[in-house]
């Protein structure tokens, strides 16, 4: 078996495998097919031969895929950030041989974390469509999601070429209640939304704006919410949005799911909403294991520390494995909570912590 | 009860020491303001003169909770605004230039003496708003308001008086408001950004020197050195409660900020782009009477970073390193005249050994002028840009290799800008030539605030340096030494307040 082939096999299946080993396999390809990787390591005096634990493997800062192009064998699926972060110039181009890995990373942890009672369910798209926007990692975890898991032809895309389509969304939410009679059709049971926090705050404001109530999702419903606000032109705070979702679209926070995932990642980490846990507290599964670094040495903090979130994902096997993301996070029992993200990288000059006078948007 | 030392605290309040320690450089390199003792100096203050014994003896910081200390309601703020409107014009008008200037250079060297009790007072609190250590907060001041006082002083109060007398009176806002010879009606607010604990000075003294009337806003963080300024020279002169107040609220507040938006006339605002842009649209739907004139209705000093240029001749210059390295420290970086970029004409060996010296320097900083607490998100970032720099094959020489905030120096051949995050870290270009360096600026046009020059080659860059916005420019050591008369954002300071530079006065 390939090295790829035994990585898909650890996913699908860890307690049969070596995680340690896959790791320090996968680092010797990307060690030996990276230049500047390669560099990076022997800046760090860290290499194939030296390191023996997969938290050795020196990580590599996101912020480095916006300017070189990481991969060990020819590209399957490209994949770009939406720029909103570091602005439309500075986008990370993460680029992917194996998508077979990143869909078996979904099949394997999206269902428990997200499914209402594991099964499949129409799906609500809040995302756009894989086919307007084919780079996007979310477009394609959304249609990897709605051909596995939902009911074909019972989902919906809410998402057109001039972005979200409230209209599309609230027809769909109609026919399952049973308003529009005339389009009815078949559903029984909960539904899934698949969506940005942002996307969800638009929709809510548009279902709160409108003096008819509109109906809300059937009982049993999941939410799926990624993304945050970041570089966004408004935020709303989570717990906030928790509430407007349970009052709108009759959805409790027990039932809302909150995703981690970036465009330089294969993997996802979720919140246990649906086993009752913690709202926001991310799990990490067994083939990418989260560690919280120190900035100033990258050595692991303990437990309740703030530190940089860095990631080893056997399923970037074809890009890079050991990942420093830009988000500060601390360890809290098992799970891992996200705190903040590196800001400083940004012009600032005289209005440094500046306290601003309000946008007025 | 303490009591406020004899004639302020004359010149030697640069002087003294912050602590039992060695002095710090920021004391060896005490300004021409600082060395020049001024007639305000010598003699018994007026201030004193005229204060009560009982102002005497309280000082500002001891004094019941300010203003500035608890939120102002918006109606509040609009009964203050307008009382700055109807009476301060007056009261400016009424105080000659050469009481101002005591007053002034009295307040400031209060603040700039670490054993005066106002600055007793102050010190614990505005170390902790700051986040600037102990000496790092002092150079900071040292090197802020050294630039106030003094020669810089009288020669910005000349410039002011000359166009007093040139500019024509404006119709009064209040017509029960007396006629008064500055073109601006006034108030002005000055909404302060948090980075620079002193910023209140450098923006209020050329409103005074025409005579304006200010609110000046501070961030709710850090509202401790504008209150104590205002506080500081209402006593020494109290008719100036009539025209100055100092406040504060938390940002985001519509409510409140609709009088400001309504009132205030200039419009002086710290902040980034998208706040600016906010306030120029809510702005621009209400007429304002300054409209019809030269002066400027906002004035906007958004994000600013400085840089510097070496010229192959000036390598050699002796402490070149040192000065370089005190440019990045002060402040911790957070200023727009903080160093963040610096291309020096040489050799890649002739750049290693310099960015060597350059890291060896800001250890030496680190150590005379330690770096504050840092927040986690900086500190993050400088990490992911140093290992960013690592795989784009820059050469990273730290200052210290246990922490980040001592300072970084990243060495590269690459000449194109790219601002490194703002703690003590320094990115080195090493290029052939120096012309080329301007257009590769000019994305950066109205950014760029300073420039440190040495060699001939990197002065000869002076005018186009202008063009690009950079009005500060200086030897290595002075970049963050900003006087009085620096058109800061490319605003002439006094032309803000009613008092516009014109063929017949400049």
């Amino acid at each position: 078996m390939s090295l790829i082939e035994r990585i898909e096999a650890f996913i699908q299946n860890p307690p049969a495998g070596d995680f340690n080993r896959l790791a320090l396999e996968a680092f010797r390809q990307q060690f030996a097919a990276i230049p500047e990787y390669r560099r990076l390591c022997e800046e760090r005096r860290r290499g194939p031969e030296t390191v023996t634990r997969w938290s050795e493997v020196p990580a590599v800062p996101t912020p480095a895929f916006q300017s070189i192009d990481f991969r060990i064998a020819p590209p399957q699926l490209t994949f770009r950030s939406s720029g909103t972060t570091a602005g439309a110039d500075q986008r990370s181009v993460h680029h992917n041989p194996y998508p077979q890995l990143y869909r078996r990373a979904i099949a394997e942890s999206f269902p428990q974390a997200c499914l209402p009672s594991g099964k499949s369910c129409p799906i609500l798209r809040l995302v756009p469509p894989w086919e307007q926007m084919r780079d996007s990692s979310l477009a394609y975890m959304g249609h990897t999601v709605e051909e596995r898991y939902g009911v074909p032809g019972q989902g919906c895309v809410a998402f057109g070429e001039q972005g979200l389509d409230i209209d599309q969304a609230e027809a769909w939410v109609a026919q399952l209640s049973g308003e529009n009679r005339e389009k009815q059709q078949e559903v029984a049971g909960p539904v899934l939304v698949f969506a940005t926090a942002f996307a969800l705050a638009w929709w809510l404001d548009w279902r709160e704006s409108r003096e008819q109530a509109s109906p809300p999702l059937p009982p049993g419903s999941v939410i799926f919410e990624t993304g945050g606000f970041k570089g966004k032109t408004r935020e709303v705070p989570r717990r906030e949005l928790l509430r407007r979702i349970d009052r709108s679209l009759g959805v409790p926070p027990s039932r809302v799911v909150r995703e981690y995932g970036m465009t330089e990642l294969s993997s996802q980490f979720y919140t246990n909403a649906l086993g009752g846990g913690d709202q926001d507290l991310f799990f990490s599964p067994p083939w990418a294991p989260v560690r919280i670094l120190d900035p100033q040495d990258l050595q692991e903090l303990p437990a309740g520390q703030e530190g940089l979130v860095a990631v080893f994902d056997l399923a970037n096997a074809g890009s890079i494995s050991a990942i420093l993301t830009q988000d500060l996070g601390l360890r809290e029992g098992d799970g891992f909570r996200l705190v903040g993200r590196a800001t400083g990288a940004q012009l600032r000059g005289c209005s440094l912590t500046v306290e601003e006078m309000s946008t007025g948007r | 009860m303490s009591t406020p030392s004899p004639n302020g605290s004359g010149s030697n309040a640069s002087k003294k020491q912050p602590s039992a320690a060695a002095p710090s450089p920021a004391q060896r390199e005490t300004s021409p303001a600082q060395r020049e003792t001024s007639p305000a100096q010598r003699e018994t203050s007026p201030a004193q003169r005229e204060t009560s014994p009982a102002q005497r003896e309280t000082s500002p910081a001891q004094q019941e909770t300010s203003p500035a200390q608890r939120e102002t309601s918006p109606e509040e703020l609009r009964a203050t605004l307008l009382r700055l409107q109807s009476q301060g014009p007056a009261a400016l008008e009424a105080l000659p230039t050469e009481r101002l200037l005591t007053i002034w250079q009295q307040s400031l060297e209060e603040l700039l003496d670490v054993d005066s009790p106002p600055r007793r007072e102050l010190q614990p609190a505005l170390v902790e708003a700051s986040r600037l250590s102990p000496a790092g907060l002092q150079a900071g001041l040292e090197a802020l308001l050294g630039g106030l006082l003094g020669e810089a002083l009288r020669a910005l109060a000349k410039i002011a008086d000359h166009r007093r007398r040139q500019t024509p009176p404006a119709a009064p806002a209040d017509p029960a408001a007396p006629t008064h010879p500055a073109a601006s009606p006034g108030p002005a607010a000055i909404v302060l950004a948090g980075n620079l604990p002193a910023l209140a000075a450098q923006a209020l003294l050329p409103a005074l020197l025409a005579r304006c009337p200010v609110l000046l806003k501070s961030p709710s963080s850090n509202p401790h050195f504008a209150s104590a300024l205002v506080r500081l020279l209402v006593r020494a002169h109290p008719p100036l409660a009539q025209a100055l107040a100092a406040t504060t609220w938390p940002g985001g507040d519509l409510q409140r900020e609709a009088p400001l938006l309504e009132l205030a006339t200039p419009l002086v605002v710290y902040g980034d782009d998208a706040t600016l842009a906010s306030l120029r649209s809510r702005r621009s739907s209400i007429s304002h009477p300054s409209d019809s004139n030269a002066i400027p209705d906002l004035a906007a000093y958004g994000p600013g970073w400085s840089l510097g240029i070496l010229a192959e001749d000036a390598l050699t210059q002796p402490d070149l390193a040192r000065l370089l390295a005190r440019d990045v420290a002060l402040f911790d970086q957070r200023g727009c005249l903080s160093l963040r970029e610096l291309w020096i004409q040489a050799d890649p060996s002739q750049a290693r050994g310099f960015a060597l010296d350059l890291a060896t320097a800001l250890a030496r900083e680190a150590e005379m002028l330690p770096p504050g607490p840092t927040d986690p998100a900086t500190l993050a970032a400088l990490r992911l840009e140093r290992e960013v720099a690592m795989l784009r094959g820059e050469q990273i020489h730290a200052a210290t290799p246990d922490r980040l905030e001592a300072g970084t120096v990243f060495l590269t051949t690459a000449p194109e800008p790219r601002l490194p995050p703002a703690l003590r870290a320094l990115r080195v270009h090493a290029v052939d030539d120096l012309e080329s360096l301007i257009p590769r600026l000019s994305p950066f046009r109205g950014q760029i605030q300073g420039a440190a020059l040495a060699g001939e080659g990197a002065w000869h860059l002076e005018a186009a340096l202008e063009d690009l916005g950079a009005h500060h420019r200086v030897a290595p050591g002075r970049l963050q030494h900003a006087d009085a008369l620096w058109r800061n954002g490319g605003y002439d300071p006094l032309s803000l307040f009613g008092l516009p530079a014109s063929a017949a006065n400049s």
